[in-house]
């Protein structure tokens, strides 16, 4: 289990390249690691799926919705989703 | 969350408690037991009882007995005692495999045997176990004692046989420590709540030869209340226990059944559900008896 002592040693700085898409040039960074950890079990369950030629499923990933989806595969060969 | 009034009783011996829902005649008396599923009804308004009366202190309501082919569970027994006990492991591991799988700790601490089965929860756990062990539910009211074989207790969605003014007192349960005898209990277990999106209890006797004597598949979940699968056991009885004669089999599992979708599980899936749930109970039972 990795401890706050167990942290490296970095330098903080500061960007100099506001966002053009809002008035304050602000982004969002605080949730960095969160937002991209639920794509990458989509990911992986679609790749999971990809024998059945699944190219992409939309969240939530309920048992019911990938069931669906193997079940539209085997049925049209397509996905559905 | 905040319940309405309500007297509460907490009587000292069956004889007062049953005196307690005979006197509040008039009003809508419940008797609690565990409090796991009246409780929250209470607080969420869907249940307004004029009183309880809580059975906590009644001693004749507890305990756990062998009784010639079978156990005797005390109604108060709860979750925790039943799995915990020697008794119930030796005689009907089947109850322990499905208690364990029961809501959370908490839950198996507080929760009866008797409460549950009263309650009729069309998702509960150990009304599917109670068909397959052709649980008899022993209860006690004005006109005195009866028995009622599980498979005529459970009669709609949160709805038993029992009379408003009838206490559940025991459950027994045939025992299934025979030769060439196993049981199961699998669940799609809800994410959210632990209920049974699914559950089947399945009890499996083969013959010497290995093939299959009879069967008995209770299932939950899918339906309004807990039943007898019995198109399952039909295609299994006298059949080798092939991947043959599974497949025939569990696609009997939803049969005569009124299945009903939600939001987590649409009817659709939960049919798909059972079919896969009742090959499976029935694999991990055969593979016991063997």
């Amino acid at each position: 289990m990795p401890r706050a002592d167990n942290f490296p040693i970095f330098e903080l700085d500061r960007t100099t390249t506001p966002a053009p898409q809002n008035p304050i040039g602000a982004k969002g960074v605080g949730e960095t690691g969160t937002i991209a950890s639920s794509q990458a079990v989509v990911n992986a369950v679609v790749d999971a799926l990809a024998p059945f030629g699944i190219k992409s499923l939309d969240m939530p990933l309920t048992p019911e919705r990938v069931w669906r989806a193997i079940q539209a595969a085997r049925a049209g060969g397509s996905s559905g989703q | 969350m905040y319940p309405s009034d309500f007297a509460y009783h907490r009587p000292g011996s069956l004889g007062e408690a049953l005196s307690l829902l005979q006197s509040n005649g008039d009003g809508d008396v419940k008797v609690l037991a565990g409090g796991q599923s009246l409780l929250p009804l209470i607080k969420l308004r869907l249940a307004q009882p004029s009183a309880l009366v809580d059975m906590a202190r009644v001693p004749e309501l507890r305990g756990i007995v062998e009784e010639g082919d079978g156990i005797v569970l005390g109604a108060m027994t709860t979750y925790f005692q039943a799995i915990d006990s020697p008794v119930v492991q030796r005689r009907c591991p089947l109850i322990v495999q499905a208690l364990r799988q029961v809501g959370d700790p908490q839950v198996r601490a507080r929760g009866t045997i008797g409460g549950s089965l009263a309650h009729a929860d069309p998702a509960g756990d150990l009304p599917a176990v109670a068909v397959a062990l052709d649980a008899e539910i022993r209860a006690i009211g004005p006109n005195g004692q009866r028995s009622i074989p599980a498979s005529d207790f459970f009669v709609d969605m949160l709805t038993t046989s029992l009379q408003p003014n009838e206490v559940v007192t025991a459950v027994k349960f045939a025992a299934t420590d025979r030769p060439r005898t196993g049981t199961a209990y699998v669940k799609h277990r809800h994410p959210a709540s632990g209920y049974a999106v699914v559950g089947v209890a399945a009890v499996v006797m083969l013959n010497e030869d290995g093939t299959c004597n009879a069967a008995r598949v209770g299932i939950t979940g899918v339906g309004t209340h807990a039943a007898r699968a019995k198109g399952v056991e039909q295609a299994l009885a006298g059949q080798s226990v092939d991947a043959n004669t599974l497949g025939q089999a569990a696609s009997h599992a939803a049969d005569g059944l009124d299945v009903t979708g939600d939001t987590y599980a649409s009817a659709e899936y939960r049919r798909h559900l059972a079919q896969v749930l009742a090959r499976r109970a029935i694999v991990e039972a055969a593979g016991r008896a063997r």
